[in-house]
């Protein structure tokens, strides 16, 4: 059996979890369905709409941003958590299912609700950038969309994991997403803060200031490379958003040198952490139900 | 079989199960009572590979299940007394969830979860959503689900609770049937009339500490050596009572509200010849007969209401 196999197409934790729960809302009522879905379907018109007439590449992508970055807490808060709340958890350990095959079924289900909203929102996106970046060539407008998608679907990646750690550990669905948000909003926003008020007591004391908005240092000489190792970057340097502006910053040649792999390096930071606490999850998992991975 | 070897667990200072063992065969339905806390759940879960002992094992057809988890799985099915189920999805989704997670074979699939249905008797609800059952009914396809791989040791932890009478009287003819498939099942519980009518086998667990098991009528002989006669006596009970004490087959009587309980040791022909002599001595019998121990008597005999 293939991993593809093992973890998706036969593993009922992945299809229970990507579709046996939205089977629910399919089978209402068909006035139900429409009635609920106008409001959307209407929204996500005037989005297209408005991108086809001005452009807006960054209203999309903070859209996407907004959209993703949210919803994959909300929807991976409960899904170990809602087996111990509702007590099925000893039931689905009793089966034949590996530890590999409960963790991936459930990640994996996100990633593809994920991928769902995905879909939808990245044209805008990119019918916006063409319609506005003037001055970058197709092929470099191709290449900020693909970087900024990358950074934008890796964070939620990363954000979904996280949650499903916190789901597995806390227990109580709606702790896990109070913490995984609130930990969202402490590295996106309060730490960054925190980190320049804590740089510019130094720079009072006759050290170097660096500004996070001023991407020009990252383009001079040894940072140019070394951006990713240094610790006083890192708290900008990682934060998805500041990384987000970054690559429009040195896709539209507001600054000449674009450093190393900005953008890029970041998604697959992201991404390894991601891999790694889906590792952690699993092995705790077979560990607690001595299942073989 | 299921042999149980010293089966023990701590939780810090506190010992939930104490070095317990016992065995037992196909086709037994062992009842094994206890007060609340006492440890059956602690136990239950432990056989069904859900809770590492501290120490001790029970073998299930040869495979260890504490060495062996994985292996032992497929032969054991466990519902506990608190349990879920997976919302949104039909009765017959919601066991082809488990059945495919079980590893039933797709052509097999379809045949196994009829089968179980039909056993459980909820074919007419194969399409009703899981969440609008009714509790007896959910505690049924619970049951179903737990049949479905086809288990050798079957846990029940307190199965009947929260079940309505006809629920209950149910669920008791469902257990016997499923004994009578060759079964080990195992059923937990604390209220007794429950247990009485199908277990052929018993343990009685207090403060984490089986204080017995066996065969329910060998425990019945063990704690009632000499069988319990209530016989009353239209001459009055004080005069019936003083020619039984001259009888060398009695060994104890007592009057109790103008009724006469006699203790008496022999078998059923020695029993009519007792009769035949009241009546011959010239003493009116209104009612003559044999009252025989409970389970409830025997738990009350042999626990002290304590619990770990």
């Amino acid at each position: 059996m293939t991993l593809w196999q093992k973890w998706v197409t036969a593993n009922p934790v992945f299809r229970y979890h990507f579709w046996g729960q939205t089977k629910l809302m399919v089978r209402r009522p068909l006035w139900q369905v429409v009635l609920l879905s106008v409001p959307f379907v209407a929204i996500y018109f005037w989005l297209v709409n408005q991108t086809v007439q001005h452009g807006l590449p960054f209203l999309s992508v903070g859209l996407e941003c907004l959209a993703l970055w949210l919803v994959a807490p909300l929807m991976s808060h409960a899904l170990f958590a809602m087996e111990f709340e509702k007590a099925t958890w000893d039931m689905l350990v009793l089966t034949r299912l590996t530890a590999g095959q409960i963790v991936m079924g459930k990640f994996l289900s996100r990633l593809a609700l994920l991928m769902i909203l995905v879909i939808f929102l990245a044209p805008l996106t990119l019918i916006g950038a063409f319609k506005d970046f003037q001055t970058v060539t197709p092929a470099g407008i191709l290449r900020w969309f693909a970087e900024t998608q990358f950074v934008v679907l890796s964070w939620a990646v990363l954000l979904t994991s996280f949650t499903l750690w916190l789901s597995y550990w806390l227990k109580r669905g709606m702790v896990a997403a109070a913490v995984a948000f609130a930990g969202q909003v402490f590295v996106l926003f309060i730490l960054p803060v925190l980190w320049g008020l804590f740089l510019a007591l130094f720079a009072m004391a006759g050290q170097r200031y660096i500004d996070p908005f001023a991407f020009e240092p990252l383009s001079e000489g040894w940072l140019k490379y070394g951006w990713m190792f240094d610790p006083r970057l890192a708290i900008w340097a990682y934060n998805p958003a500041l990384a987000i502006i970054g690559v429009f910053v040195f896709a539209t040649e507001r600054v000449a040198e674009k450093p190393f792999l900005w953008g890029t390096w970041q998604g697959i930071v992201y991404l390894l952490i991601s891999a790694l606490i889906i590792a952690l999850l699993t092995r705790s998992v077979a560990k607690a139900t001595r299942k073989p991975i | 079989m299921l042999e149980v070897k010293g089966l023990r667990k701590e939780f810090g200072q506190l010992v939930a199960v104490k070095d317990i063992h016992f065995a037992l065969q196909p086709g037994d339905i062992f009842g094994y009572i206890g007060p609340n806390g006492a440890g059956k759940t602690t136990t239950l879960r432990m056989l069904a590979t859900l809770l590492e002992p501290t120490s001790g094992t029970a073998i299930v057809n040869g495979i260890d299940i504490v060495r062996q988890p994985e292996d032992a799985r497929p032969l054991i099915g466990f519902m506990p007394d608190f349990f879920g189920l997976y919302e949104g999805i039909t009765v017959w989704e919601y066991l082809a969830f488990f059945a495919e997670a079980y590893n039933i074979p797709p052509r097999e699939r379809k045949q196994v979860i009829e089968n179980v249905l039909e056993l459980t008797d909820l074919t007419v609800k194969r399409d009703t959503y899981v969440e609008t059952l009714s509790r007896g009914m959910q505690q049924r396809l619970c049951l179903a689900k737990t049949l479905l791989h086809d288990p050798l040791l079957l846990l029940l932890d307190e199965p009947a609770s929260g079940l309505d009478p006809r629920a209950r009287a149910e669920l008791k003819e469902l257990l016997r049937e499923i004994g009578a498939m060759g079964k080990i099942v195992i059923v937990s519980s604390h209220i007794l009339p429950e247990l009485s009518d199908f277990c052929n086998k018993i343990g009685i667990i207090e403060k984490g500490e089986l204080l017995l098991w066996g065969d329910v009528d060998d425990i019945l002989r063990q704690l009632q050596p000499a069988r319990l006669l209530t016989i009353r006596c239209l001459d009055g009970a004080d005069k019936l009572a003083e020619w039984l004490r001259k009888q060398p087959e009695i060994v104890n009587v007592q009057v109790v509200n103008s009724t006469v309980e006699a203790q008496f040791v022999g078998d059923d022909e020695a029993q009519a010849e007792l009769l035949r002599r009241i009546i011959l001595d010239g003493h009116r019998i209104a009612t003559f007969s044999e009252t025989t121990m409970n389970l409830e008597d025997v738990f009350l005999r042999v626990t002290k209401g304590e619990v770990a």
